[in-house]
């Protein structure tokens, strides 16, 4: 049996039933000593006690313990392995750094497919909409979708009829790679039509839920799973919304996550997106090309670098380097030579090559990526930083 | 009654349409009556004067002509003819008719101009007329003595001749002997060029462009203040070109030899054309044309370089009659009822300040020109023209000690060396087509549209093409320039297929928006 699994099966069954909550579970370990939820686990009886929880919680536990699960939970780990459903919790590693320093995340997360698809260094852009769209709405999606993916982006979205099929469709068919967040436990599909997106994206992609295995769709939670979409997302696309539009919800969690919201603009008499054009004048950004999302991307990409730079880079270890052994350069380490330069002032490829050491080809090379990343531009011939600070 | 009969003779002769050589007769007739010369045939004034150079050469050389009608015919008759290598046709075709020489040999063609004291002298066309014997090498074929040396390039088989008197000879059976005298051997080495590649060392933007213009023949922008070696950089480039083969050899010199007479150098040279035009150069001059068609500057660049220093001062309209021949490979001029096809393969290499001070670039702050001017000096070169050129090349001053380093003694020259990898990877290029079926070409000449399967473009890298394209917003014919280029930085890295890192590098060779234009 998977013991990792195993656990954090069982907290999410503890949430579930309302016995303890996300963060109880965290203090509880903590406070005991405990460092993983494996520990937590094994030793669970020794805390379902009036010293950590309320009466009508061990009420909860006792009921909990006379259900079916409890007494087969070891056949249910094993349905959910079987399942290829694979777990990541709070106290894990892996667990994505940008989620812990958002409110309100799942303590436990389950996923199938490509976990990779969620690192820090990858960028995802989630687009959701209507389950309705428009003959418009469809066509924006899916050019979006797959402009996008094009670009070595992660299309994250929520598998729902409508615009979300269409986005993971548009991105699968160029060959790109999608998340979709789901609103029932992995072991079920929904909706039922996309038995066979869904068996692709567990292939190609990634599937997400916080709900355990077992969960059928709870149209109540539907709202709530969206601050996941928001939250791995780097930035939030609406092509399609109407009026009461459960995609809204995505859109201001967004805001309060600190992602930036892209919507498409249509015509103003539009029903099907009546919620685009509020979220505009509420100061949503424009898309009307997939380059301003790429565009907004490439600055976010530029300052998680720069972070890192100013951590690891030293101008003087790299001379040395240049001097002795210009091949074993990486390109990355190029990067981080050529914003230094152009960071102080704009300079033209002769000037950087002076300048630097560096060998033509691997500056060229580089500025072009970075050219065409917008991240540097050319005027008058010279390299300039598009990116000020 | 007997007299009264016409006595006749033909001969034929060779005459230049265009670039085409043609075949012609000329036939003479003798009647009795009043005294008369007549030419017929559509000839122009050239043909109409020959009459009295045929008359004072036929005398000079002791023969009598007829004091008769003299009727001459020049066959087809429905074509416009010109020129005055009809001279000895003329002449020969009287002698024979008046029987003052007996035809020893079969057929005769024959052709070249005649001085009053009836020494054949060379015109120009030489070399079409001689690629147009192949199909005649069954008759005895006299040209004039000049003509040899081309003769001998081509391997064609004549008899030379210095005078009418020596033309009689060889039609009447007899040899003539000039002695030994060398033709010119087509040289095997180029000479080194007068500007080495090294000058540019301290430029590696520019040093880049240049060897890869050279290794695809992609058409090329030199962009840079007045005093940074624009003109220079294109001598350089010259100097980088691998050799003529004896193929683009012989087609230069048809083009060469239609417009003047070739000298001995001429022929042997095997360098590629340079032809620095001047920004005055009026549309039939460049493209080529006049009244009876003769190919322009973009014919006579044929497997060279076409090199227009101050592009924007050229007339527009000019400039846009470059964009088919660019394009096409050939030029089509029209005149007198018939179509002339000129070949025009060509490299353009254009160079031009970025604003009427030169300054902007360089020194913006000591640029005295407002944005509008800057927009309208660079407005003048038009859009569709700067599409077509694959390589934008920055220039910076050269720098003093690079000039210096070439000038000492110890200096080994780096050109050479270059010409041969241009030279392999053009048998790259060559060796590519031929696997693919196509005629051999480089790749900047390449007019197929299936780039992505015969550069070995994988789905991927056509795709980042595409996307990249789109962002710069490429016509479809600058994204087709790019991938050119991609293959041909390929090419140079000796890779077999196109990778996305040689589409980057493409990339930064494309105009940006440079100076206020944007």
């Amino acid at each position: 049996m998977d013991t990792k699994l195993a656990s954090d099966l069982f907290c999410s069954l503890l949430m579930a039933n309302h016995i303890m909550s996300g963060t109880q579970i965290i203090s509880t370990i903590s406070k005991a000593g405990l460092e993983t939820v494996e520990s937590f686990w094994r030793a669970h009886e020794d805390y379902m006690n009036a010293d950590h929880l309320s009466s009508d919680q061990i009420d909860r536990f006792d009921k909990f313990r006379k259900s079916e699960v409890y007494a087969k939970f070891e056949t249910y780990v094993d349905y959910c392995s079987n399942h290829q459903i694979r777990s990541v919790d709070r106290l894990d590693p892996a667990y994505p750094g940008y989620m812990q320093n958002l409110t309100n995340m799942p303590f436990v997360l389950f996923y199938k497919g490509d976990f990779s698809l969620l690192g820090e260094k990858k960028s995802r852009v989630c687009i959701v909409g209507t389950r309705r769209p428009s003959a418009y709405g469809r066509r924006v999606t899916r050019e979006f979708s797959e402009k996008l993916s094009r670009h070595d982006l992660v299309i994250v979205s929520g598998l729902a009829r409508g615009v979300d099929t269409l986005a993971h469709e548009g991105c699968l068919s160029a060959g790109g790679k999608t998340i979709a967040v789901m609103p029932c436990g992995l072991d079920r599909i929904y909706p039922k039509e996309n038995r066979d997106l869904f068996d692709r994206i567990s292939k190609e992609g990634l599937l997400l839920s916080e709900l355990f295995p077992g969960q059928d769709p709870l149209r109540t939670y539907f709202p709530a799973r969206n601050r996941i979409l928001s939250a791995i997302s780097d930035c939030v696309l609406i092509t399609e919304a109407g009026k009461n539009s459960g995609t809204l919800h995505t859109a201001s969690f967004a805001a309060a996550q600190g992602r930036e919201v892209f919507a498409i603009p249509s015509i103003i008499y539009s029903e099907t997106a009546e919620g685009n054009l509020s979220l505009l004048r509420d100061g949503a950004s424009v898309a009307i090309e997939p380059e301003d999302l790429l565009a907004y991307l490439a600055k976010v990409v530029f300052f998680r670098e720069l972070e890192e730079i100013k951590d690891v880079y030293d101008r003087k270890v790299m001379e040395r380097k240049i001097k002795e052994a210009p091949e074993s350069i990486t390109s990355e380490e190029i990067r981080r030579i050529l914003i230094d330069y152009l960071s102080s002032c704009e300079l033209s490829v002769d000037e950087i090559v002076r300048e630097s050491g560096l060998p033509y080809r691997s500056v060229i090379k580089e500025l072009g990526k970075m050219e065409l990343e917008g991240s540097v531009t050319r005027e008058r011939q010279k390299y300039v930083l598009t990116i000020r600070f | 009654m007997t007299n009264i009969s016409p006595k006749n003779a033909s001969v034929k002769t060779l005459y230049l349409q265009g670039l085409e050589g043609m075949v012609a007769e000329v036939e003479a007739s003798i009647f009795p009556g009043l005294p008369s010369f007549e030419v017929v045939g559509l000839g122009d004034s050239s043909i109409r004067e020959a009459k009295e150079r045929v008359r004072a050469s036929i005398r000079s050389c002791g023969f009598t002509f007829p004091n008769q009608r003299l009727l001459v015919n020049i066959s087809p008759a429905y074509l416009h003819k010109s020129g005055s290598s009809f001279d000895l046709a003329i002449a020969m075709a009287i002698l024979l008719a008046t029987g003052q020489v007996q035809k020893q040999v079969k057929d005769i063609v024959i052709y070249g101009e005649l001085s009053l004291t009836g020494e054949v002298r060379p015109v120009p066309g030489s070399v079409s007329r001689l690629l147009c014997l192949e199909t005649e090498n069954q008759n005895t074929c006299i040209v004039p003595r000049k003509d040899m040396d081309e003769a001998f390039l081509l391997g064609a088989k004549v008899r030379g001749v210095e005078t009418l008197m020596e033309a009689i000879s060889v039609v009447s059976g007899k040899s003539i002997d000039h002695g030994e005298e060398p033709f010119p051997e087509v040289d095997e080495e180029l000479s080194e060029p007068s500007i080495d590649i090294s000058t540019l060392r301290g430029q590696p933007a520019a040093l880049r462009a240049i060897t890869l213009a050279a290794s695809g023949f992609h058409n090329m922008l030199l962009v840079g203040s007045p005093g940074t070696g624009k003109s220079l950089s294109a001598r350089i480039l010259q100097g980088i070109l691998p050799p003529l083969t004896k193929e683009e050899k012989i087609d230069l010199l048809r083009v060469e030899s239609s417009l003047s007479v070739l000298s001995k150098e001429s022929i042997a040279s095997r360098e590629r054309p340079f032809r620095y035009v001047h920004h005055t150069c009026t549309p039939s001059a460049m493209v080529g044309g006049g009244r009876n068609a003769v190919p322009g500057e973009i014919s006579r660049a044929l497997n060279g370089i076409l090199f227009l220093d101050e592009l924007p001062e050229f007339s527009p309209q000019v400039l846009d009659l470059l964009r088919v021949p660019i394009e096409t490979g050939e030029m089509k001029v029209s005149r007198n009822n018939c179509t002339n096809v000129f070949p025009a393969r060509f490299m353009l290499v254009g160079a031009m300040n970025p604003c009427r001070c030169g300054k902007c670039l360089e020194a913006p702050a000591e640029c005295t020109c407002s944005p509008s001017m800057i927009a309208s000096y660079q407005g003048k070169v038009s859009g569709a023209l700067l599409d077509r050129m694959d390589i934008f090349c920055p220039l910076n001053h050269i720098s003093e000690d690079s000039l210096l380093e070439t000038m000492k003694g110890d200096y080994s020259p780096e050109s050479p060396d270059w010409r041969k990898k241009v030279d392999e990877v053009w048998d790259r290029q060559y060796e590519r087509c031929k696997k693919a079926g196509i005629p051999p070409v480089r790749n900047g000449e390449c007019r197929e549209s299936n780039l992505g399967e015969l550069f070995r473009l994988g789905q991927k890298e056509m795709e980042y093409a595409a996307m990249v394209a789109h962002q710069m917003q490429l016509s479809v014919r600058g994204l087709q320039r790019m991938v050119r280029l991609s293959r041909t930085i390929a090419d140079m890295d000796g890779d077999r297929d196109v990778k996305t890192e040689h589409i980057v590098e493409a990339v930064s060779f494309r105009l940006p928006n440079w100076g206020e234009k944007k």
